[in-house]
């Protein structure tokens, strides 16, 4: 009886078994069927606006591509980097892994304190005080490190690539100073921290001191302007960063014949105000408002007042840092972005573009008039390319100031924001980036009949080596031969 | 390849699975028209020559897209093995000629491709400047090697028959889910079911929980996992902290195991999913009480092999045992890698379970479970710091932070901050390590005899919810993030 019992519930069991065997696989197959088909079925993603970046492209099959493996193995990354909807999936991956713990005080750190050190020249950027021990260590790492953010991935790539692409590249050069010594996100705002050491401070303070000794008729300024490390990093990540005041200071401590500007105190005065950008590795225009009024001061030139410009607001905007951090804190925490177009002044704005191959110019386009503010939709993350669009290029503003004076501003990416206060204060201002200038700098402004050069730069630049190369390359380099200075002339005035 | 690829989960194994389930309908219908005698009968005992050939066929793909020249390596060894395995086989005078060539063969393999320039480094360090021949290691070596060499092996000592099919013995050594991690299968656990198999519901359904788990292992605890431990193992240790360095070495400690693992886990899932019943290689290391107790859960067809074709011929515990245990522990730190911290590494389990042998095995029931446990979890984690570390500068540099002696103190931000950001994962991690299907079977079972309908429809239906929740998961954390090959593909 106990026998046939047990016989009767084996055969049910296993009956059951089999349906829930049934139930299960088909379950789990309809799953497998509506992601795999969906990622096979959609358009494949092209570039990353998160990241910035062009995704990878399908890879050319040749003997020598396929026998070497790299064939094979870019196949696979290509359909990994390229799955449809690829920034929208990235979110919600980032959302998942948000989960694996907490903030504690509301900070996480990326990669502060423990990104091994790059033993590049260039970049000094880290508080690493040994730079051997620090290439022996990225050297040594061989376990499979799944580095989450893109950021840092493009970092290690390039640290374990050749110093020579790192060096052409300044691309990879900005994602090395930004990223160098990590990124902490306190609350809702992504501080880099700042690592920059006294070590480029006289090189950098020298250079400036060469163009006042090369025109010493020009007034030289120096603007060094502070990230918002120096002003909303808490007191428990201290010692993660050096203080750009005492950098700014040592540089100023080297200036002969050049006036330093005193950006610092002009943003210290205003950090309960929205002065730098929170998802943005930027400041914020209104931040380079004050710091363009510090400099009207220092230059002794008039200044307009913030209402006589009219206020522009993109919104929803969410800047480079989600892209380095892939922190999901930064993607659900937009920003404005505000900006202020001058209502009082008028001004033509001509462009020397340069045409660019791999970060590199290999030509220059014909010059052509815009407009200096480039409007940007709500959620778009280029949003800070409002001014001039980038930085690849020569972009000179002829104004109705009658001042007399002829500003040139030699800058990084920060250094776009501020041309745009300085339109009643010059009647001319030229502005030219630091790695995209193909003159000879002596006589493109002699010839131009500057009368003022601003250093605008960030505290980041103003300790990177390869800064102080490129401007001291500008002095001593031979026209490269596009747009001659005549045909500038020309083509300026017909631009006008 | 690897197992946690978009393009592998969902390009390769699709492919496979469909080419595979006609495969097996193809095989039916030969057997139906066999047994109908409308067709002849065969000679060989094949039942399953079309599912061997699609095997075959994926299983090559799957090795020449990482390998496409070694692929010639792989396949000349097996051809190699299968004469070698025949000449055994054949009559009792050839037999050890041909094994002691087999034998030579592999070890000359695995001691090119593997060990050459480890073996010019060291001798270099006598100063004779012999040039480095920088040969590549051929991914899955030491693998595919020693499953031949315990083939060979078992068909001289007689245990199992040499594979006249050339293909069968291929598809043993090449069937792509173990080929290039493990685990080390024996082919007399699968040499009846490479020509004859059944697959049900169950083993499909079994199967791909096993896959989903080890895909869980691997990509959402694994590589997470590894973020925390190369902050602060791969960075400047003049910077790391005595709680970073313990935290490193504990994410460590669980992400290998969760990786390798989790590998194996996929082996065995995609292995039953196609009708093989591999053995496990894992059975919850970490839970174990005695580093000899460790052994017997960690890598277990390693172990074995080397306890069987090295330890017991050598004399086992019947003669010179210390020298056994050294030989082998040595081989077994050597295996992992062509680098001397590896070695260490071998010889420091080999030393401790010796001294276990005396001590700790004689009184460990007299010893509260809490102390053991504490004991085996320091040696193991204190064995991946010398496992971790191929640099002995960078090891020496390490050791004396985790005891305090770094220059960065105890404890600093950097690790609050990692330690509260990754706490759940952690946990979650920890939990995992201990045999949670055992221990829910038990409550389970503890409150009813036997399951009633309902039971196993509740069942099912958290089975359902846990794998497609770690496809999904797994699926969204692969996507934008670049190939985390796995740890074992280095040895």
């Amino acid at each position: 009886m106990k026998q046939q019992n047990s016989k009767k519930y084996k055969e049910h069991t296993s009956k059951r078994r089999k349906t829930s065997n049934i139930v299960y696989l088909t379950t789990l197959l309809l799953a497998f069927e509506a992601i795999g088909l969906s990622l096979i079925i959609f358009p494949r993603s092209t570039v990353s606006i998160t990241e910035k970046r062009e995704l990878k492209t399908f890879p050319e099959l040749t003997a020598d591509s396929y026998f070497s493996g790299d064939f094979t193995k870019q196949v696979s990354e290509w359909f990994s980097d390229t799955v449809p909807f690829r920034d929208e999936l990235t979110n919600i991956s980032t959302a998942i892994r948000e989960i694996r713990g907490f903030r504690q005080d509301g900070i996480r750190l990326h990669n502060v304190g423990t990104l091994p050190s790059t033993s590049d020249e260039s970049s000094s950027s880290s508080t690493s005080t040994s730079s051997s021990e620090s290439s022996s260590s990225s050297s040594s790492s061989t376990s499979s490190s799944s580095s989450s953010t893109t950021g840092s991935e493009s970092t290690h790539e390039s640290s374990s690539s050749t110093s020579e692409q790192k060096k052409d590249d300044p691309e990879i050069q900005d994602h090395l100073n930004i990223t160098n010594n990590g990124i902490a996100v306190v609350g809702d705002r992504a501080l880099m921290m700042y690592g920059g050491s006294f070590a480029v401070s006289e090189r950098y303070a020298k250079v400036m001191n060469k163009y006042k000794q090369a025109m010493p008729n020009v007034n030289v300024y120096s603007m060094i302007i502070p990230t918002s490390c120096e002003f909303y990093s808490p007191a428990s990540l201290a010692g993660y960063h050096a203080s750009e005041l005492d950098n700014i200071n040592h540089v100023n401590s080297f200036l002969q014949g050049v006036t330093p500007v005193d950006a610092y105190s002009a943003l210290a005065a205003h950090t309960s105000e929205d002065i730098y950008l929170r998802t943005d590795h930027h400041w914020a225009p209104l931040g380079a408002y004050y710091a363009a009024q510090a400099f009207a001061k220092t230059a002794g030139v008039p200044f307009l007042d913030i209402s006589e410009y009219d206020r522009e607001v993109v919104h929803n905007y969410v800047g480079t840092m989600y892209g380095y951090t892939e922190d999901i804190v930064l993607k659900n925490n937009p920003e404005d972005f505000v900006y202020y177009v001058p209502k009082t002044v008028e001004y033509t704005t001509t462009y020397y573009e340069y045409e660019l191959s791999g970060g590199k110019i290999v030509g220059g386009r014909p010059a052509f008039n815009g407009n200096f503010f480039v409007r940007y939709g709500d959620g778009n993350g280029m949003a800070y390319c409002t001014f001039m669009g980038g930085d690849s290029q020569i972009v000179k503003v002829k104004t109705n100031a009658g001042t007399g004076r002829r500003l040139a501003i030699l800058k990084d990416s920060y250094g776009n924001a501020l041309p745009g206060y300085l339109f009643g204060s010059f009647d001319e201002i030229i502005v030219i980036d630091m790695r995209y200038f193909t003159h000879n700098v002596v006589d493109f402004l002699t010839d131009n009949g500057t009368t003022d050069i601003l250093f605008a730069n960030n505290s980041f630049h103003a300790a990177t080596a390869s800064t102080v190369t490129y401007y001291e390359t500008f002095l001593t380099q031979q026209d490269w031969g596009y747009w001659i200075v005549k045909e500038w002339e020309d083509s300026s005035e017909t631009a006008e | 390849m690897v197992f946690s690829d978009l393009f592998f989960l969902y390009i390769f194994i699709p492919a496979v699975a469909i080419c595979y389930a006609l495969a097996r309908c193809g095989d039916h219908a030969r057997l139906k028209a066999a047994a109908n005698g409308n067709a002849p009968r065969y000679a060989n005992a094949n039942l399953c020559p079309y599912s061997n050939a699609v095997l075959i066929v994926f299983s090559l793909i799957f090795y020449a897209w990482g390998e496409p020249i070694y692929i010639f390596l792989m396949i000349a060894s097996v051809v190699m093995n299968y004469i070698v395995g025949l000449f055994i086989g054949r009559k009792k005078q050839t037999s050890k000629p041909a094994l002691i060539v087999g034998l030579v063969l592999n070890i000359g393999i695995i001691a090119v491709f593997k060990y050459a320039d480890f073996l010019v480094d060291t001798l270099n360090l006598t100063g004779l400047g012999i040039p480095k021949p920088n040969i590549a290691l051929p991914i899955g070596i030491s693998f595919f090697t020693f499953q031949s060499i315990s083939y060979i092996i078992d068909v001289y000592r007689g245990e199992v028959k040499a594979q006249r099919n050339f293909f069968s013995l291929l598809l043993y050594i090449s069937m792509f889910p173990q080929l290039i991690a493990g685990p080390i299968v024996r082919y007399s656990t699968i040499s009846e079911e490479i020509n004859k198999r059944t697959i049900n519901f169950n083993d499909i359904a079994e199967g791909s929980f096993r896959f989903l788990i080890g895909l869980g292992k691997k990509v959402i605890l694994a590589n997470q996992l590894s973020e925390i431990s190369s902050k602060f193992l791969d960075g400047n240790l003049a910077a790391v902290t005595t709680g970073g360095a313990w935290l490193g070495i504990i994410a460590y400690t669980l992400q290998i195991y969760f990786d390798f693992s989790g590998y194996s886990d996929m082996a065995i899932g995609m292995g039953r999913c196609f009708g093989f019943h591999f053995d496990e290689n894992f059975k919850h290391p970490y839970i174990a009480r005695t580093i000899t107790d460790f052994w017997r859960r960690w890598h277990i067809s390693l172990g074995s092999f080397f306890r069987d074709y090295v330890y017991i011929p050598l004399g086992g515990n019947r003669k010179h045992q210390p020298l056994n245990i050294l030989i082998v522990w040595f081989m077994t730190g050597l295996w992992h890698g062509a680098s001397w911290n590896f070695v260490l590494w071998g010889l420091y389990f080999g030393a401790i379970i010796m001294l276990e042998k005396y001590t700790i095995l004689k009184v460990k029931d007299k010893i509260p479970a809490v102390f053991l446990h504490l004991y085996s979890i320091f040696v193991i984690v204190f064995g991946w710091v010398i496992f971790y570390f191929d640099d002995f500068s960078r090891l020496g540099e390490f050791i004396p932070i985790l005891f305090g002696g770094g220059k960065a103190g105890g404890w600093d931000a950097v690790v609050q901050g990692e330690l509260t950001g990754n706490l759940w994962l952690l946990i979650a991690a920890i939990i995992c390590c201990l045999p949670i299907a055992k221990i829910f079977s038990y409550l389970y079972n503890k409150s009813e005899s036997r399951e009633s309908a309902g039971q196993e429809a509740v069942l099912t239906g958290l089975k359902t919810l846990c794998s497609v929740a770690l496809l999904v998961v797994s699926t969204f954390l692969l996507i934008g993030s670049t190939t985390n090959p796995f740890l074992y593909l280095r040895f």
